[in-house]
């Protein structure tokens, strides 16, 4: 049986990129729900409300490090207060167009940050994610 | 030889002799007892007429006994030692040389002692200035040594300090060829960037935008969704790279010159009531000094500063925008203040960065270039921009500007 994951997080504030990115998602049928936030507020604010009624955390979470006001590092900062041991089971991708060796270390070095890839999302990028790390 | 017999019968001759050479002397017999002694020697003594022919030369002159030894020694046939005395007068020290000679008798046997005092308290202090002088030009030459090899350091130091300024205006010669020769290159490369990445982005944009109404009646909701993706995205970046050209163009050939700065804003503002006419703005500008700097950056700087905020004025009230200046000996510092939506602390040094925004794209439009073209004209006149701003009161942009000496 295939493997498929329950639920992934996109946090992009391009609005084509969250778009395009569901759209592979649900078309290889990579996981049961996916939900698209453009900024971290947005995505904190859903997290949030989880924590207080209980729902499974994402497995996934699909993070653009280059975002207006608020970016990828700040979310991630927000993402540690977060006060549940349910959060552990979430994983983080670093999906960004920078090709900066300095950032790619930087992010590697997170220990919430599983893997760092280049956008756009494709249907092998899925694969080798869901094998590599699921 | 001298003999008392022969000197008590020479002493009108002596007398006249020793006279005019101040010489004071005085004749003792080997019992020291004064045999005979001139006026000079009472006077030195201070014995005017005082009775001391045949006195025991001792009792005359109590202090004189510290020569005893000398006398006898001399009177027993060693060699006499010439003698330096010293009297105190109420006018000063004075100093004698004394000389002790030993007188014979017939028989060749010494029987008395002739004891000669000659002043010498001139030449005597004459001496003394001389040796204090001399000490003091040694003094003086130490320090003209010392000043000599100071200035020879000095020298060395001066010629050492040539030296590293030859080189770094060497070095600073090199960096100034290399710094040219990256700006041509920069300019060889916005024009470029701008030229030819902006003809496919036409093609994209022109094309998707005709794709749309060719197909207007075939294509799906989706289908129209995703050309519109494609304008805009085309249309963005077409804007970021015209933005950067323009970034990169500023202070290129860039000329100082005098700007009446009260007369640029009128300009301005009469723009900005042309771009924005469903605005009502005030603004408040009169006291602005005139000052020198590159013209066109200037406009460019207020243009945007005041653009921002209008744009990001705060909708539940007027937009009120004040500008002053405040000026040093060396700076102006220039005030744009606003009553809008503010900047949080954490972004206040971000904003400045190129690229940088803070909001979605849809709520508020722009290429985040703005704010890092006002650093770097304000950079180019020598000066530094910062903000300081309170969320949902307003923004205060500030600059400085050096003078011009």
């Amino acid at each position: 049986m295939k493997k498929k994951l329950s639920k992934v997080l996109l946090i992009d504030d391009d609005r084509p990129t969250n778009f395009f990115h569901e759209m592979i998602i649900r078309k290889k049928e990579f996981s049961e729900s996916v939900f698209a936030y453009r900024g971290v507020s947005e995505a904190m604010t859903y997290l949030n409300s989880i924590v207080e009624n209980g729902e499974a955390f994402p497995d996934l979470i699909f993070l653009d490090l280059n975002m207006p006001g608020l970016d990828g590092w700040d979310f991630i900062e927000a993402f540690k207060r977060l006060d549940s041991p349910l959060k552990s089971f979430t994983k983080i991708i670093v999906l960004t167009t920078t090709v900066s060796p300095r950032e790619k270390k930087r992010a590697l070095g997170i220990p919430e940050i599983l893997d760092f890839k280049n956008k756009p999302l494709s249907s092998e990028l899925l694969d080798e994610i869901l094998q590599r790390h699921f | 030889m001298i003999s008392i017999k022969s000197l008590r019968g020479e002493l009108n001759i002596f007398d006249i002799l020793v006279e005019k050479r101040k010489i004071g002397y005085l004749l003792l017999d080997k019992a020291m007892n004064i045999q005979f002694m001139n006026k000079q020697m009472r006077l030195i003594l201070d014995l005017k007429g005082a009775e001391v022919e045949n006195q025991y030369w001792f009792s005359v002159m109590p202090s004189m006994k510290r020569y005893h030894e000398l006398y006898q020694a001399i009177l027993a046939g060693r060699d006499q030692k010439l003698v330096l005395f010293e009297m105190d007068f109420p006018e000063g020290r004075r100093y004698w040389e004394v000389d002790h000679l030993p007188t014979t008798g017939d028989k060749g046997a010494i029987d008395g002692l002739l004891i000669m005092a000659h002043e010498v308290t001139e030449r005597h202090r004459m001496s003394i200035k001389m040796r204090e002088q001399l000490a003091e030009l040694k003094r003086a030459n130490d320090k003209l040594n010392s000043s000599k090899r100071a200035y020879v350091n000095l020298l060395e130091d001066v010629h050492e300090e040539k030296n590293h300024l030859l080189r770094l205006r060497e070095d600073l010669e090199i960096k100034s060829k290399r710094l040219r020769k990256s700006n041509v290159e920069l300019a060889q490369f916005a024009y470029i960037a701008s030229h030819d990445l902006q003809e496919p982005l036409r093609t994209i944009s022109n094309f998707s935008e005709l794709l749309k109404s060719e197909c207007e009646s075939t294509l799906t909701k989706d289908g129209k969704l995703y050309l519109d993706f494609v304008y805009e995205a085309s249309d963005r970046m077409r804007n970021l790279i015209s933005g950067l050209l323009d970034y990169s163009r500023i202070g290129r050939r860039a000329q100082k010159n005098s700007i009446c700065t009260v007369k640029l804003l009128d300009r301005l503002l009469l723009d900005f009531q042309k771009k924005y006419p469903e605005v009502t703005f005030q603004c408040d500008y009169s006291s602005l000094p005139d000052f020198v700097g590159f013209p066109e950056e200037i406009e460019k700087l207020f243009t945007q500063l005041i653009d921002n905020s209008i744009k990001f004025r705060n909708l539940e009230q007027i937009c009120t925008i004040s500008l002053h200046a405040e000026g040093t000996d060396d700076n102006w510092t220039f005030y744009v203040q606003d009553n809008g939506i503010g900047i949080e602390e954490k972004f206040q040094e971000k904003v400045f960065l190129i690229y940088k925004r803070l909001h979605p794209r849809e709520k508020y439009k722009g290429t985040g270039i703005g704010l890092s073209q006002c650093k770097k004209i304000v950079e180019l006149h020598g000066g530094k921009i910062a903000v300081t701003s309170e969320i949902g009161k307003g923004s205060t942009f500030y600059f400085t500007i050096p003078k011009l000496h």
